[in-house]
């Protein structure tokens, strides 16, 4: 009993005196340098716990200290990555919804604590979708290995992939979309011999042979149109060249590029000699109330001899919902190639209030541009201004919406090498956009830096989607496939 | 107590076998050994392990590729094979002599046969040693459990043992339930007849079904790869017919050999032998013979030595026996340009495709963008080499990683000043056992562009790359190589390359364009096929050859004359190969395109 007593005693001591250190730690007036940079930025109450990892290699330990209001609401010593338990987050969120929390940060080197500047966070009380959507691939030029596309929930870490390559062989899967986030209703592609475009909606699934002669390739970039009775694509005849400079390494453009419109329940590709002439057009989107869509265009040119001369611009073409009819004139929106820049991936909030796209030096494909960055345009006002609150010296783009209008994910390569990882952004209803914020890892550290896939395509999800993926597989090993009709009108 | 001769005569044929196959993969086929190495990425980690671990047959896949590190070195490589195979005939024959319950020479004999079936399949560039080690999973799983004593405990073991077994070596452990089910048979301690003996066989073929499908539920593979075998065979798509013929022939060989013992007297069990040596050994060097591959292992050694910077050893391979295909060739050329001789013997060696032997175009595979991003890194046009390695690694049918385009990429990513890059390669090549050391070397030039600069290597790589900013034209290389060149005018690399392009394009116009851009190259006197093409240039302006302006050695100006007396009396042209077949002129008015 005695010598518990003494243990007692010994630890306590310790742990005083521990915390007698801490309370003298030497401040810094500084941020700490963590990694992802998540200080001073706004997050959804629903979301995992953001830990990070200070990025420095001298100390023996940390400790974090969350403070909500005067109040410490969370403290924890580590030895390098922080990780908040999730119940004590959500617990910390749903106290703070609409209100800052405080990080505080102390290192411990060489038995002397030093305390960095506080940093906060503003909890929003906007909530964000339940998951996304993503396609995983190495970030390569013309071949490709493994890839899948993933499910990932937002409020947790848990991934679970929806179809992997491994399923069927040589097959490449990429463009999933679903309407305003609704798992129910879904798209993808799934190219190479036992390739076919899957349509889900209604609880009906159908295989479908997504090219044939009258258009120029299969149809990608599919943009749901709100109804759910229509599917926006660009057909496309995709080609890459390469750079012979380090800054830029790949370029992709299209050799010839058009408009299409899948009317679901007719299974015809509708078109318009407006949106599928010689001039190219791509990445289509509807607008919030379906009566618009919004596409890239560009002048024909000699490509890739002219691609540096290639601009492309925002424009739109009415649509009818209930005849399927195009409007006769095309509107253009955006014109950035008047300014010798090109203007690409317009995607229309679901609030009807914005329209993002990605400006470009040239041509219509920002991923493997530095130069890429995100651009907002007020569609009341037709105001125009680039995202300097999200933009990075790196490539940013392939925005997508939530489902509420008040989040949008974007890819980047902020991170300096040739992975694009997730990131999110908060914009209120005046138009104040937050700092963006990169999805949330339990260890942010290890896996960005032993994750060798790059983030494509990455689309909110109001719920988990049901995707059986060896009922798909089988479906695809048969031969039968639907084909889409075609109709000019 | 088996006395020493004895002991000896006991290990003989397992060791004699072990040094065939060390001595076949070490001499004939070394650089076959050597391929499988470029092609995966091992890592000391433990995501690696789980990752492996999370699909049938990855405890196999683990242990395959970990021994696969050491074929860097063939030698070793060819140990390890032989190792395997030999272990595989040892366990092989102390089943069958459960089998027999017989210390025969048959028995030895036909011990082998599967190991030199697994020998042929191996032959195959793309089989992996995955399956030779699986087979060791399920032979030892096998004779352990035929070890048991007690029927309960031995059935109960067999049944529980075989869904780990299937996960850990995958589906090559249906061997163990064969041989398991023959073992039971034999045994009969359960005195079943015939039907009963059907239905434990049926009951057991559902229960492998059983198992398989339920692999269904974890994996993302479809089944009839689970069934072959993920990755027993770089392809998935498909599986050499030699692979089931190896697995059948576990069970045909134990039955053969029960049925030979029954049948065969004892005293004629000798003939027997003899007969079946001869088979064995004869038929397993026959199929050996069939499917070794020359043309293919000439490409690998070249390909070798290249990505060992051997370009003495290529060239001294090269005169000993020409290179049969282009991208031999392509590494001949390289060898040359490296040690400053191609303007002087590159005619002494084919030339494929034309231009395909100097700057092989883009394949979609695994191979050729291996060959060619050599030649574009050792050139200076990193980028294209960083390409070119992105590709080679990302056409591995089987979807595996590869050390030697990772340590590519994190080259061409420092050179570049991608330090960011280059250290998340460099961070997984620290994981190796074999780039380690030059991983943590390379990572001290991190972040300092004066170290990089000043790098051998790097620093002179850099130093080459092109300022100006277009896009990569496999037709226009000409141009690239004149770019090269006016960024950096002690380019010899790129020098010899322009003109061999202009050489093999037949562009004398285009040649003596660019001559004058390797007036910044020493040379102690111009390169024998330069001069062969200056000469005609000028012979074909009908100037005399006494007046040309460049320095031109008597004994070509005299060859010259020599060739074109000749080449005017000769109808068949192919006769001047003899005398005129290491000429430019030769190349120029004689040979028709290689293919």
């Amino acid at each position: 009993m005695m010598k518990r007593l003494i243990y007692i005693a010994i630890f306590s001591l310790l742990l005083f005196s521990c915390k007698e250190d801490i309370q003298h730690a030497e401040k810094i007036d500084s941020y700490p340098e963590i990694y992802p940079d998540y200080i001073g930025v706004t997050i959804p109450m629903n979301i995992a716990p953001l830990n990070f990892t200070v990025d420095s290699s001298d100390y023996s330990s940390l400790e974090l200290k969350i403070l909500a209001g005067n109040e410490v609401a969370f403290q924890e010593e580590y030895k390098n990555n922080i990780d908040i338990p999730q119940s004590a987050w959500q617990d910390l969120l749903a106290k703070n919804c609409s209100d800052s929390i405080q990080f505080e940060v102390s290192v411990k080197k060489a038995d002397q604590w030093f305390q960095y500047k506080p940093f906060s966070m503003y909890v929003s009380p906007d909530s964000i979708d339940y998951g996304i959507v993503y396609r995983l691939i190495s970030p390569g030029y013309e071949t490709y290995s493994k890839m899948g596309i993933y499910e990932r929930e937002l409020s947790g870490y848990n991934q679970r992939p929806l179809f992997e390559n491994t399923q069927v062989t040589k097959s490449c899967v990429n463009c999933h979309t679903f309407n305003r986030g609704n798992p129910q209703q879904q798209s993808i592609h799934i190219r190479g011999a036992q390739g076919a475009t899957i349509i889900k909606t209604n609880g009906e699934t159908k295989i479908l042979e997504s090219a044939n002669d009258s258009i120029l390739a299969s149809c990608m970039y599919p943009f749901w149109h709100p109804s759910g009775k229509y599917i926006a694509y660009s057909t496309n005849k995709v080609r890459q060249t390469f750079h012979t400079t380090a800054t830029d390494l790949i370029e992709t453009f299209d050799e010839a590029s058009d408009l299409l419109v899948y009317d679901i329940e007719n299974n015809t590709l509708l078109t318009s000699d407006l949106i599928s002439g010689s001039s190219f057009e791509t990445f289509p989107a509807f607008s919030a109330d379906g009566k618009t869509l919004y596409f890239a265009s560009a002048a024909h040119k000699d490509l890739p001899r002219e691609l540096k001369e290639t601009f492309y611009n925002i424009c739109s073409i009415s649509f009818d919902p209930e005849t399927g009819i195009f409007g006769n004139k095309v509107d253009t929106v955006v014109n950035l190639a008047i300014d010798r820049k090109s203007a690409t991936l317009p995607r229309a909030s679901y609030d009807g209030k914005y329209l993002m796209y990605n400006k470009i030096n040239y041509g219509s494909f920002p991923m493997y541009h530095t130069d890429a960055d995100l651009w907002l345009l007020d569609l009341n006002s037709g105001e125009t201004r680039p995202l300097n609150e999200v933009n990075s010296a790196y490539s940013d783009g392939y925005h997508n919406w939530s489902s509420n209008s008040r989040w949008f994910v974007f890819e980047s390569r902020r991170d300096g090498d040739l992975f694009a990882r997730p990131y999110f952004s908060h914009i209120d209803e005046n138009g104040n956009v937050g700092k963006p914020f990169m999805l949330p890892q339990q260890n942010p550290d290890e896996y960005y830096q032993d994750l060798f896939y790059a983030y494509n395509t990455v689309e909110f999800v109001t719920g988990k989607v049901p995707f059986n993926a060896r009922k798909v597989e089988k479906e695809l090993m048969q031969p039968d496939r639907e084909e889409m009709l075609f109709e000019r009108k | 107590m088996m006395t020493k001769p004895k002991r000896i005569f006991k290990f003989f044929p397992g060791l004699a076998f072990w040094g065939i196959v060390v001595l076949f993969f070490g001499l004939v086929y070394p650089y076959h050994v050597a391929f499988h190495e470029q092609y995966q990425l091992f890592l000391f980690s433990g995501q690696y392990f789980i990752e492996l671990l999370s699909i049938p047959g990855g405890g196999a896949d683990y242990i395959a590729r970990f021994l696969t590190q050491f074929f860097l070195f063939p030698w070793l490589g060819a140990g390890i094979i032989a190792s395997v195979l030999t272990l595989i005939q040892i366990l092989f024959l102390r089943i069958i002599r459960l089998f027999t319950h017989s210390n025969s020479l048959v028995n030895t004999i036909v011990s082998f046969v599967p190991s030199i079936a697994i020998m042929a399949f191996l032959c195959d560039e793309n089989a992996m040693l995955s399956l030779p080690i699986a087979l060791l999973f399920a032979l030892s799983a096998s004779l352990t459990c035929m070890q048991i004593p007690k029927n309960t405990t031995r059935s109960i073991c067999g049944v529980l043992l075989f869904p780990v077994l299937f996960w850990i070596a995958g589906s090559a452990s249906i061997i163990f339930v064969a041989l398991l089910l023959l073992h039971e048979i034999l045994l009969n301690q359960y005195k079943f007849s015939i039907p009963k003996w059907i239905a434990v066989f049926s009951v057991f073929v559902l229960y492998v079904y059983a198992v398989l499908l339920a692999s269904q539920l974890l994996v993302s593979y479809p089944l009839s790869r689970v069934l072959n075998g993920i990755n027993y065979y770089r392809y998935p798509d498909f599986m050499p017919f030699i692979k089931n013929v190896a697995l059948l022939l576990f069970v045909s060989i134990s039955f053969l050999t029960i049925l030979i013992h029954r049948v065969i007297k004892k005293e004629q069990m000798i003939w027997a032998s003899i007969v079946l040596f001869l088979l064995v050994f004869g038929g397993g060097t026959g199929l050996i013979i069939s499917k070794v591959d020359t043309a293919k292992e000439e490409a690998f050694a070249y390909n070798y030595m290249a990505r060992m910077h051997q370009w003495n050893a290529i060239i001294q391979k090269a005169e000993k026996n020409p290179p049969v295909s282009s991208l031999a060739s392509t590494c001949v050329n390289l060898a040359l340009a490296k040690t400053g001789q191609l303007g002087n013997h590159m005619f002494q060696f084919p030339q494929y495709d034309k231009l395909e032997s100097l700057l092989p175009k883009y394949q979609r595979d695994m191979m050729t963008p291996l060959f060619a991003g050599e030649v574009y890194y050792h050139l200076g046009m990193v980028n294209t080499a960083h390409r070119l390695a992105v590709e080679a690694m990302e056409s591995i049918p089987d979807y595996q990683k590869s050390a030697r385009c990772y340590k590519r990429i994190a080259e061409v990513s420092i050179i570049n000043g991608n330090y960011k890059t280059a250290r998340k390669y460099l961070n997984v090549l620290e994981e190796t056992l074999f780039y380690r050391k030059w991983a943590k070397r390379a990572e001290t030039l991190l972040f300092n562009d004066e170290s990089v600069n000043k790098h051998p290597e790097f620093g002179s790589l850099r130093k080459n790359r092109i300022d100006e900013d277009f896009f990569f034209n496999a037709d226009e290389q000409d141009i690239i190589l004149a770019l090269l060149l006016k960024k950096n005018s002690t380019n010899r690399v790129a020098f010899e390359y322009l003109m061999a392009y202009k050489l093999l394009e037949r562009d004398i116009t285009g040649f003596i364009k660019f001559f004058s851009l390797g007036d910044g190259i020493s040379y102690f006197s111009i390169p024998v096929h330069f001069q062969e093409a200056l000469t005609v240039l000028w012979s074909s302006q009908n100037k005399p050859l006494n007046e040309i302006p460049w320095e031109i050695d008597t004994r070509i100006s005299n060859n010259m004359k020599a060739f074109i007396a000749e080449y005017n009396s000769v109808t068949d042209k192919k006769l001047l190969a003899d005398k005129f077949g290491d000429t430019y002129w030769y190349y120029l008015l004689c040979e028709k395109d290689n293919k």
